[in-house]
């Protein structure tokens, strides 16, 4: 028997079948994809494969640019009526590392006005030579795995002022280490800068120094994951971290400083910091 | 590129050297906690020891016209600072 081309075989109930595909979308439905990024410079390409009714294969491919805040961007790209046979997003400009950029792949019914997700096709993080896609790549969290490892430098307090940092909207921290210098001027009596872990507005971790500091005095203070409160050597002071000190958004990292006085001076904090997108 | 917050006074980097943004935010107003006394909030000296009556609110009291460029995660200003304060000026 002659071998039929798709293209000969008249649609009928049983050709959604034909193309291998479990996924037939009509003119109805668009692919979703909704971004979540912290990385400027960005842009994302979506591309595939769909199985026309009339036998052809054609390849698509759009652009889409994240936001840099990491909230949520949402685009819809139109497809045509066949069969999804295949789907992937990648990063076409920058170099993203996983931690930086999550996205979710789906498809969703309706061209105009209100439209309603049907599916989730992939979802996942974006990387430098990897993407996500479909079939294939599972529906992960973005709090699974590693985050990427972010050395930040903070705000440098004006005189008189405490260390203030907050965690970003949308980002997960587990801090896994911080540096900051106090400067004392002439000024007599000891500083005691405690180090506080905060909600937002209340403290669920507060660590005294290794050592009080007195006038005139450059003291270094590091924390350290799980590190411990050693006795201060020198110019080093210690404060301790709790183990996975996990930070959601809105959390706070600062010192309380007693007894500073308006000329003393931190410097800018520098953070070791893993961090994940959560909405 | 440094600015300096014209609220606080600290400055920073608004791009971090991995190239993703730094969202400053100001510092509270030093030495002072919050607590809720005789069913009033009140800022009282950090320093002090405080009346077991005293009820500790927040370790910081907010400074008047802070800045705070984390975004609003959602909604018709998702995007946008939740509070622009004084604004910044370049360094």
């Amino acid at each position: 028997m002659p071998d039929h081309a798709l293209g000969d075989l008249a649609p009928s109930p049983a050709t959604p079948l034909a193309g291998g595909s479990a996924l037939y979308v009509s003119g109805e439905d668009v692919l979703r994809l909704v971004s979540y990024n912290s990385l400027s410079g960005l842009v994302l390409t979506i591309g595939g494969r769909i199985l026309l009714r009339d036998g052809r294969v054609v390849a698509f491919q759009h652009s889409h640019t994240p936001n840099t805040d990491r909230t949520a961007k949402t685009e819809d790209f139109g497809i045509s009526d066949g069969w999804l046979l295949s789907a992937q997003v990648t990063a076409s400009t920058g170099a993203p590392r996983r931690g930086q950029c999550f996205v979710s792949l789906q498809f969703a019914r309706g061209q105009t006005g209100a439209k309603v997700s049907l599916g989730t096709l992939a979802q996942g993080y974006v990387g430098t030579g990897y993407g996500i896609g479909w079939p294939g790549t599972a529906i992960t969290s973005p709090v699974e795995g590693p985050g990427v490892i972010r050395s930040i430098t903070g705000t440098n307090p004006a005189a008189g002022a405490d260390i203030f940092e907050t965690v970003p909207t949308n980002a997960r921290w587990r801090l896994l280490s911080l540096v900051a210098t106090l400067v004392t001027n002439a000024v007599a009596g000891a500083r005691i800068p405690e180090l506080i872990l905060d909600n937002g507005a209340l403290g669920h971790w507060r660590a005294d120094p290794s050592g009080t500091q007195a006038a005139n005095v450059t003291q270094r203070y590091t924390a350290g994951d799980g590190a411990g409160r050693y006795a201060a050597t020198g110019s080093n002071s210690m404060w301790a971290l709790p183990v996975d000190a996990m930070l959601m958004g809105g959390f706070r990292i600062a010192t309380l400083t007693a007894a500073l006085d308006a000329g003393d001076d931190w410097s800018a904090p520098q953070m070791l910091v893993e961090e994940w997108i959560e909405d | 590129m440094r600015v300096k917050c014209r609220s606080c006074g600290g400055e920073y980097e608004p791009t971090q050297r991995d190239g993703l943004r730094y969202f400053h935010a100001c510092a509270p107003l030093p030495g002072l906690v919050l607590v809720r006394r005789n069913g009033e909030l009140m800022a009282v000296n950090a320093d002090a020891t405080l009346p077991d009556a005293d009820v500790l609110v927040g370790h910081a009291v907010e400074r008047p016209n802070k800045r705070d460029e984390n975004v609003q995660p959602r909604g018709a200003r998702q995007g946008k600072p939740i509070a622009e304060g004084a604004g910044v000026e370049r360094v």
